[in-house]
């Protein structure tokens, strides 16, 4: 729909280019302006919470207390993790659904703007408050991000600034879902059926559903929490009548979903990059959709998996253990459709594909390791241990995380109309890669060998591979100014030659149609999809070129 | 209420209908209500209301994304008026306007640039009205042939008899 209001009032400016200053970002509804703003802010929490890691890669580079007291490294570890998931991959995705899910539709912005804008702009203050409890007395919180009571109740004046800051980052993260959602469902371009999506508005759609779906049992779970501690309830206060491990069930049945919705967008990224530089049509899309909403209804039924360890009758421990393997499926099938899609195919590698080989030879290798975290009786050597820490680093960093890169890589010359640097950009993902593995790839031996997570301190025979381990840390997070230094090139350097609007040559969908740098306002009138869901609008066409 | 000889109607582009959103909302449901019901069964409450919380959110969302859909300009042709009307269905014309045949014209402007839509108008002494902001520049293009067809110059304007007229609705939907 490009116009529903031919009459009002707010049309009789819409065909004019941004504001300018610092009001065009606070009062913006510009799909593309807000997914500048939420990439923008993921990167500083990436900085941030990178920034976080290296003090406890720094503490753990030698046995014994070097750099911070065990409480700080408890926050540190505790922060690390809510800054890099709630403030860096979600509003990453979220970013580049901004920007990429109206463009691949067909349509003109999202389905409501202005709870775009606020959902966006309430992430700064949930972060700041959540970020000003370093400052507090009692420090910030460090009974880590699954904040388990009883311990998590032993925060100090940081406790009820932690839950305030979940909810608004849950709200944050709610208006973005409901507002993809509505968008998909009702601003797809004639002709644009669901089944001629592309993967990556279809993963968004179904990680859109899961964060509608269990958003609301992290904040009443929270909420109990605030109450067990201020108010005398007994949620979870075991000598109120409570149950601690109730707590647990109902943060896992939030938070492994919530693992889904950090890796289901990034599926629709790889799935979108690898046809592209492999020239040929993604292998058996239909069966990727499948695929993905199996692994989102499973993602429902896998919960326990995390907490094998509390004690659950043989019967659930089974049904966790099996219900989790049987996610190997879905997940096989899309790394098998995605090697399927380069056999033969007239590949390059540019760093796009690149960093989505990277994805799919590492995410791999994390989803085996968390196929040995599946088997009940192995789980209870390798509980609390490196290993899981090895474990989901594989998932989310050269998972979530490159995928992110790979993303910004393929679409920035669509966004800025530059191209970058492809020799920075390729040195990027070499160093990315290699040390990628040396600070995690010790770390599954850590584990094996019994080093626990979350603790300063550890035995002298764990050294040598928490050395090699912080070294890589260090080299990867520096790695990543090349990154950094290559983007702010793209979008504010010299302009030396502008991208051609199909900037890749093997790429297919309606965002390529129009030109590069994208317009302020693209698709006021939808375009037409053809049967195969090419553009067919001439008139669109001939316009965007 | 007058006859009219042609009737053009134009609606936004949609590809969401009440049905499919009921259905979809039915999925959603599906899934969180049985869990927030089930949580507050073994006493964990809050859970619930957060859950209804957002429900009604997306409902809402859906709902005024619908609304959008309803919107509709209706143009009425008769021997010697010109009536459009535009507003939301179901809910009543916002705003009418009642003009000469012969008088009004019908004029397509191209946009300011190439990333700007064209612009559809009827015009009469004075007055300005655009049409068609929900379609394409290929459809409004199409439409201002057909109201250029409706809308004769004034020297060649004949209207029809009473019983030559043969009433016609003409359904225009964005894309």
């Amino acid at each position: 729909m490009a116009h529903a209001h031919a009459h009002d009032g707010h049309d009789h400016d819409h065909h004019h280019g941004p504001d300018k200053g610092i009001m065009r970002w606070i009062k913006t509804t510009n799909h593309k302006d807000l997914g500048t703003l939420y990439l923008c802010f993921s990167f500083i929490m990436f900085f941030i919470g990178g920034l976080m890691s290296l003090v406890i890669r720094a503490e753990l580079f030698q046995p014994g207390l070097q750099f911070v007291d065990p409480e700080f490294f408890n926050s540190m570890t505790t922060m690390h993790a809510l800054v890099m998931i709630f403030g860096g991959v979600m509003p990453a995705f979220t970013g580049l659904a901004n920007w990429m899910v109206p463009m691949m539709i067909g349509a003109g912005d999202l389905a409501l703007p202005r709870v775009n804008n606020w959902g966006f702009w309430i992430l700064p203050f949930g972060f700041a408050m959540l970020l000003s409890t370093l400052f507090m007395p009692g420090g910030a919180p460090a009974g880590g991000w699954t904040m388990y009571p009883p311990l998590v109740l032993q925060t100090g004046n940081a406790f009820p600034m932690l839950i305030f800051a979940v909810h608004l980052l849950g709200i944050s993260s709610i208006t973005g879902a409901i507002n993809v959602v509505v968008t998909i469902l009702n601003m797809r371009a004639p002709g644009m059926t669901l089944l001629k999506m592309p993967l990556f508005v279809w993963t968004w759609l179904i990680t859109a559903y899961l964060l509608i779906a269990t958003m609301p049992v992290l904040a009443g779970a929270v909420t109990m929490l605030l109450t067990d501690k201020y108010f005398g309830t007994s949620f979870f206060t075991a000598s109120g009548g409570g149950d601690p491990v109730l707590f647990q069930h109902i943060f896992w049945f939030f938070g492994h979903p919530e693992v889904y919705i950090l890796i289901l967008p990034a599926f629709g990224i790889v799935s979108t990059i690898i046809p592209t530089f492999a020239r040929k049509p993604l292998f058996g899309y239909a069966s990727m959709v499948y695929a993905t909403a199996s692994i989102g209804f499973l993602s429902f039924i896998v919960w326990a998996h995390h907490m094998f360890t509390v004690g659950m009758p043989l019967a659930a421990e089974l049904f966790f253990m099996f219900s989790t393997m049987l996610i190997a499926v879905p997940t096989g099938v899309k790394v098998f459709n995605w090697v399927a899609t380069m056999w033969r195919g007239s590949m390059t590698f540019e760093t796009p594909m690149l960093f989505a080989l990277g994805f799919v030879f590492l995410f791999t290798l994390g989803g085996f390791s968390g196929l040995m975290l599946a088997i009940t009786p192995v789980d209870f050597q390798y509980h609390d241990t490196y290993f899981v820490v090895a474990h989901f680093h594989y998932v989310l960093v050269p998972g979530a995380v490159f995928s992110i890169i790979a993303a910004i890589y393929y679409w920035i010359p669509k966004w800025t109309g530059r191209m970058y640097n492809e020799k920075l950009g390729k040195l990027h993902f070499w160093l990315s890669a290699i040390f990628i593995n040396v600070t995690f790839f010790p770390q599954h031996f850590l584990g094996l060998a019994g080093m626990q997570r979350r603790v300063p301190d550890y035995n002298v025979m764990f050294t040598d591979f928490n050395v090699v381990s912080s070294i890589g840390a260090f080299a990867f997070f520096f790695s990543q100014f090349i990154f950094i230094g290559n983007m702010l090139v793209c979008m504010f350097g010299k302009r030396d030659g502008k991208v051609s609007d199909r900037v890749w040559e093997g790429t297919h969908g309606l965002e390529w149609t129009v030109p590069s740098p994208a317009p302020y306002h693209t698709f006021e009138d939808p375009p037409q999809v053809g049967e195969n869901g090419e553009p067919v609008s001439a008139g669109q066409t001939a316009k965007a070129h | 209420m007058h006859a009219s000889d042609t009737r053009l109607v134009i609606g936004p582009n949609a590809s969401l209908s009440p049905r499919q959103a009921l259905l979809f909302m039915a999925l959603v449901c599906s899934a969180a209500l049985p869990v927030a019901i089930g949580f507050a069964l073994v006493g964990l409450w809050p859970i619930l209301p957060f859950a209804g919380l957002e429900l009604g959110a997306l409902a809402l969302a859906l709902w005024v994304s619908l609304r959008r859909n309803r919107y509709r300009e209706v143009i009425d042709f008769e021997a010697d008026r010109v009536r459009v009307g535009y507003g939301w269905m179901q809910a009543g014309a916002v705003a009418q306007i009642d003009w000469p045949r012969v008088w009004t014209r019908v004029e397509l402007l191209p946009g300011g640039n190439r990333h700007q839509p064209s612009q559809l108008r009827l015009r009469q002494a004075g007055q300005i009205l655009r049409l068609g902001r929900c379609l394409t520049d290929e459809e409004r293009e199409r439409l201002h042939r057909r109201l250029k067809e409706l809308l004769p110059p004034v020297w060649s304007y004949t209207p029809a008899e009473e019983s030559e007229r043969n009433p016609t609705q003409e359904v225009l939907t964005g894309g």
